[in-house]
């Protein structure tokens, strides 16, 4: 698969500040991977997601060394249409709605609105988005009258509706229940199997453990391990450099240290499972 | 030190739509309780009639010999002390230092006993590193622990927590942890509602689960997550190094890394 | 056959007058306004008071009643009669000069007092009046597609519509905000004095937070071709109810009327 996103060398500094909030990015984004983007608080993960979208440094300002091309162009030389190929969706729910529209349906289909396209082509991709994100049963309901779980919803559906192929979620979960955290996952995993190419800041890493394909791992600005999920979430070294790891890994790796024979490290429930189950029977036969 | 007891209480919002119903619950002094249940379960009403913010419509609540219902906020907040999900709500002073003082002044206390809790609040808080910073340009997530900072400066003996791990990394869940930890050493009674599972299995003694108004049951972490018909009422997950553990046929309630490893290895 | 949400979100009124094509609507509120402007310079009575300006009035219920709308108009109209009625009696009492026409012990009411109350209290019930059927009668949306069509630009039409939504919003927001407070000892129900302590500490946090939201917001509404150039489309359109051409036309007479009324008593 090629590449869709890659930065180079690339290092952000905020208006008047002196420490960079980036430093030294190189990497590539992969077409139709999912990327989950762990981290402390304040190692600039959000940083980053303004970075690939092109608010930074459009709208942030500031100062930006080396690029960033999003299909092989520098996004400092596109204007609007970045919008359609990339969706950004915040952590809060609540400034994500327009305003300006009544009901869930309405503000579903503003972006398109804006787009210029025909009204009939309108109502067919927004009634396919809400079926997608399970807010049909909401259309005629104002946008404000919804809990956190469903106005994310709305969110999600108001970006997925542009149909871009690339998707940045900031955090979409932090302010949401366990319950609307699922619905949120559902949907991004439906957007996975459609190929989509995902970038998800996410604290709940055991959420990232059962469905990124990759983890980044950032401080201080920078990218201190990136890779195949598998890899990375079993590195305990992480665990001092502020990253959460699953529970299931870190049990993992304890009964490993206390001599049970486990092979690799689980970071998934499942994988647990599995490989405890076996490395107790290897024990039985020893 | 005063007990906190819920009788027979009941809430309907204005309009008549019911989140409450008839719920008795009894919070002993120095008690650390854990709230959970799903979104619209009844917890925040519940926990809003405990300082007065919301009156029930049926039934008491009381502080000590204190019924609520006599009383306002401003005058409960005095003993029950609340920190509210977005920190936003309240902040308004230009430092943390400012921020967290405001509470203690309206309390008209000496110039010393004033200082000194404003000290301590943001030193239990590891705020002391930003009195002079303004908010506003700290993360979201710092901005929690002034507010929490503020909250422990008023000096209750009775203290609730509204979601306290949403939207905190693993360092910002291991500061909340210490500060229930040292509230828990000075015999507080704290109250909090979290949805967070591994959270509430490794810092509170007691937990209360809520589903559709009511109380399904309240026990130990280790009852609670080991009680299947319970979990299932309320919708809500085991931790998961307990769902390990069951799957693997573990005995023993286990809700910890540390008794999972011994349960696994002395299997 | 089952209805399109595109369907679904027009408004069809059966009531012509409240199904009036907004700026129609508007043009009435103007030239009623106008004709409230010449109708105050009608001196009556030996003192000259504007007394025209009370019969006037009456179109506002008339045009309520007719509009089917009267329930929800009735409120808004009581609080705008209560002001005027704060500002008759102020005004009544307060102002000097001219002839004593009342007297109540040190209190008096004096003729220029009487003159400029009644002027002014009225004019003000019956502008406001005016308004309150144009946004009773008229959905934000409503309002909102008319602004872009008459050419507003789409950046002064967003302000517009989102700050008539934004009021609800800020208003629940400022509940919780007082809550917020409340519980780490701000009294908010009380006196004067109390409720002025109370006044920044609510207030601050409402505005910084519309202000620390509207960052995300401008992106959002960014990443949703908000400031694309081109023709857009509109799910929603604004109806004719048929009688535009006959409410202009007699809003137009009357002003005429009015007008003409009010020269002849000049000349003659």
């Amino acid at each position: 698969m090629g590449t869709i996103i890659e930065c180079k060398n690339v290092t952000y500094f905020y208006p008047l500040t002196k420490e960079p909030a980036l430093k030294d990015l190189n990497l590539k984004i992969e077409q139709g991977k999912f990327y989950g983007v762990v981290g402390e608080n304040g190692a600039g993960k959000t940083t980053f997601c303004a970075l690939l979208r092109g608010f930074v440094p459009s709208f942030y300002k500031g100062e930006l060394q080396g690029e960033v091309l999003v299909e092989g162009k520098k996004t400092t030389e596109y204007g609007g249409e970045l919008s359609a190929k990339i969706g950004y969706v915040f952590q809060n729910p609540f400034t994500q709605i327009s305003g300006v529209k009544d009901t869930v349906f309405e503000e579903v289909a503003y972006g398109l609105e804006n787009f210029g396209i025909p009204v009939e082509e309108i109502e067919r991709r927004v009634v396919e988005v809400m079926k997608l994100t399970d807010i049909e049963a909401l259309a005629m309901k104002s946008p404000f009258d919804l809990s956190g779980g469903q106005m994310q919803r709305v969110a999600l559906a108001s970006v997925i509706v542009l149909e871009p192929d690339i998707l940045i979620i900031d955090e979409p979960t932090s302010q949401l229940d366990p319950e609307g955290t699922e619905s949120v996952f559902a949907i991004i995993k439906a957007l996975k199997e459609k190929q989509k190419t995902i970038i998800l800041v996410e604290h709940k890493i055991d959420l990232i453990a059962e469905y990124a394909d990759e983890v980044l791992v950032f401080k201080g600005g920078e990218i201190i391990a990136a890779g195949d999920k598998r890899e990375i979430l079993s590195d305990m070294s992480l665990l001092e450099q502020g990253a959460a790891l699953p529970q299931v890994a870190i049990l993992g790796s304890k009964l490993k240290e206390r001599g049970l024979p486990i092979g690799q490290i689980p970071v998934t429930e499942k994988q647990a499972l599995e490989v405890i189950a076996k490395a107790l029977e290897e024990r039985k036969k020893q | 030190m005063r007990d906190l007891i819920l009788k027979d209480v009941s809430f309907s919002y204005p309009g008549g739509f019911l989140a409450v119903d008839q719920i008795n619950m009894e919070i002993k002094a120095g008690d650390n309780v854990a709230i959970v249940g799903q979104n619209g379960a009844g917890k925040t009403t519940t926990v809003k009639m405990m300082n007065g913010l919301l009156h029930p419509t049926k039934g008491d609540v009381l502080v000590g010999d204190m019924n609520t219902k006599d009383y306002t906020t401003a005058q409960i907040s005095r003993i029950v002390g609340y920190v509210f999900q977005n920190p936003d709500d309240q902040i308004f002073h230009a430092t943390v230092e400012s921020e967290v003082r405001f509470g203690p002044k309206t309390l008209k206390l000496s110039k010393e006993e004033e200082d000194k809790r404003v000290q301590e609040a943001l030193e239990i808080t590891g705020m002391d590193r930003f009195k002079d910073e303004n908010p506003l340009n700290l993360p979201l997530s710092t901005r929690k622990f002034v507010t929490i900072a503020a909250v422990i400066a008023m000096g209750t003996e009775i203290l609730i927590f509204d979601e306290p791990t949403a939207g905190q990394d693993v360092e910002g869940n291991k500061m909340l942890s210490g500060i229930l930890q040292k509230l828990h050493e000075q015999r507080k009674t704290v109250i909090t509602i979290s949805h967070d599972m591994e959270f509430v299995a490794s810092n509170f003694k007691k937990v209360i689960v809520m589903a559709k108004k009511k109380i399904v049951r309240s026990g130990t972490p280790a009852e609670i997550f080991w009680d299947f018909e319970t979990l299932e009422k309320a919708m809500l997950k085991q931790p998961y190094v307990s769902r390990v553990c069951k799957a693997l046929h573990i005995e023993g309630n286990i809700i910890s890394i540390e008794d999972a490893i011994e349960g696994i290895l002395n299997r | 056959m089952v209805k399109t949400y595109t369907e679904k979100i027009q408004i069809h009124k059966s009531n012509k007058l409240a199904g009036l094509y907004p700026s129609v609507k508007f043009w009435v509120v103007i030239l009623y306004t106008i004709c409230t402007f010449v109708l105050g310079t009608i001196h009556l009575t030996d003192i000259g008071l504007s007394l025209l300006l009370i019969p006037w009035f009456l179109v506002i219920p008339v045009l309520c009643i007719a509009s089917g709308a009267f329930g929800k108009c009735f409120k808004a109209l009581k609080a705008v009669a209560l002001i005027a009625l704060i500002i008759l009696v102020v005004q009544s009492f307060l102002v000097p000069g001219g002839e004593v026409l009342v007297k109540f012990g040190f209190v008096k009411i004096c003729e220029k007092g009487l003159k400029t109350a009644i002027s002014l209290s009225f004019m003000i019930m019956d502008i406001a009046g005016i308004f309150v059927w144009l946004f009773q009668t008229t959905e934000n949306k409503e309002i909102a597609r008319a602004l872009e069509e008459s050419g507003m630009n789409y950046k002064a039409a967003y302000v517009f519509t989102s700050t008539l939504q934004m009021i609800d919003i800020l208003s629940e927001n400022s509940k919780t905000i007082m809550n917020a407070q409340k519980a780490r000892g701000v009294e908010t129900e009380g006196n004067m004095i109390v409720r002025a302590k109370a006044f920044f500490p609510s207030l601050v946090p409402l505005i910084l937070g519309a202000v620390i939201g509207s960052e995300e917001r401008v992106l959002t509404l960014e990443a949703r071709g908000f400031s694309l150039q081109g023709e857009k489309t509109h799910l929603f359109n604004l109806e004719r109810s048929g009688a535009e051409k006959a409410v202009l036309a007699t809003a137009i007479v009357i002003t005429i009327l009015v007008i003409a009324g009010r020269i002849a008593l000049w000349v003659l």
